[in-house]
């Protein structure tokens, strides 16, 4: 299950404070582009985007990423 | 799988929905119907030279997947193409190498609104160099239409149990140091910064005597994306790629790769992984002498190009379903 997107946990992964690695190319991609996108980008509300973009995009594919799912967010 | 004309015709017939890859001579006898088409001189898994041979190279759509649409994207639209990958499903596109599709879909592509989380796949298509059959095509087979400048694309849909992934196998690895930075987005570079100092990337890489076979890789959060080196030229500074660099990331050269064909089989999934579309690069191909790769669940065109959310260079993508 993931957390919300009201969670700290998202904006520690976006700002690199968490460094996560995914098993699944787009994932990894996806987190790659939303990173670069908030360097020197760190509005609010662009910060606001990019968790809800990660969040939907990790429900999507949960049935791939479950086990990187459960090691990122299982103990936080 | 590799099907003569009349087979695939067959196939066509049936309003069964193909991908199809060989020689522009023998898709141009194709009957229309549900199917796109792109040429290449090799097909991986087979040892004939797909563009002379009476035979042709087809991936059949599965079962469970519904065609949505088969469209075509020049450069007018290429923007419209993430918007229709269905958000349940994949597309499968096929664009000719070379062309201001291309060079486009490669430099706009990681800024498509949601190109990471729709299941984008396909290649590249190419020609061998002086060949008869000529440049690199694509066919739109719903009109038998022949291009060379727009990129033809297969929309299918699957049912809510289903999820389609696109995969990327990446024989190589990256040396430690240098870490090299570029100042700006794009294709062509002057300046670097190797290990936190300015160079000419041009003279930086006469002096080591790069070897173009081997890219640049750079760490996406867990997946080592290349980027391939064009060529570069000391008289003119410049360095030019086949793929994007981006500034703010960090990339390393390649560490020579000894034996392409028993690493790629190594990586190659053992779970009996039945793709619906694989292909890998023309680069690997040749460097790996894969002519007489075994034959296996993952032939299939060889590319001029991956399409993994992304253009991608020298790598195997493969396109598979998965049970939610």
């Amino acid at each position: 299950m993931l957390p919300s997107e009201t969670d700290p946990i998202w904006t520690k992964i976006l700002n690199g404070e968490i460094q996560c690695q995914f098993s699944h190319v787009g994932t990894c991609m996806l987190l790659a582009y939303l990173k670069r996108s908030l360097v020197g980008n760190a509005r609010q509300e662009k910060l606001n985007s990019s968790i809800h973009d990660l969040r939907t995009h990790l429900l999507k594919y949960e049935p791939l990423l479950r086990s990187d799912i459960e090691r990122i967010f299982g103990h936080d | 799988m590799i099907s003569r004309l009349d087979e695939v015709s067959s196939i066509i017939n049936s309003g069964t929905p193909i991908m199809v890859a060989g020689g522009a001579d023998m898709m141009r006898r194709l009957p229309r119907g549900n199917w796109i088409g792109g040429t290449t001189p090799f097909i991986l898994g087979s040892a004939d030279n797909a563009q002379t041979r009476d035979s042709l190279f087809i991936n059949i759509m599965p079962p469970e997947a519904k065609l949505k649409s088969i469209q075509r994207y020049g450069m007018g639209g290429l923007h419209m193409l993430p918007e229709d990958v269905p958000d349940k499903g994949f597309t499968l596109v096929i664009m000719p190498t070379g062309t201001l599709v291309h060079q486009a879909f490669a430099k706009e592509a990681p800024h498509y609104p949601g190109i990471y989380s729709k299941t984008l796949s396909g290649w590249v298509s190419g020609s061998k160099s002086g060949h008869f059959s000529g440049r690199p095509q694509v066919f739109y087979g719903p009109r038998g239409h022949c291009m060379d400048d727009e990129v033809v694309a297969m929309h299918m849909e699957l049912p809510e149990n289903l999820v389609a992934s696109v995969e990327m196998i990446n024989v190589f690895e990256p040396e430690e140091r240098p870490i090299i930075r570029f100042p700006n987005d794009g294709f062509i570079t002057t300046h670097a910064t190797i290990d936190g100092e300015s160079v000419n990337f041009a003279e930086y890489l006469t002096a080591r005597k790069a070897n173009l076979d081997y890219p640049l890789l750079a760490d996406y959060c867990g997946a080592r994306i290349n980027v391939s080196i064009k060529q570069y030229d000391v008289a003119s500074g410049q360095v030019s790629f086949y793929g994007p660099l981006f500034r703010n990331v960090d990339y390393r050269f390649a560490k020579p790769v000894t034996d392409m064909k028993q690493k790629l089989m190594n990586f190659l999934p053992k779970d009996g992984t039945r793709p619906v579309f694989s292909c890998i690069c023309v680069s690997n191909y040749m460097q790996g002498m894969l002519q007489d790769f075994p034959s296996s669940n993952f032939d299939g065109p060889v590319a001029y190009g991956e399409i993994a959310h992304l253009l991608l260079n020298q790598t195997m993508t493969y396109l598979r379903i998965v049970k939610k």
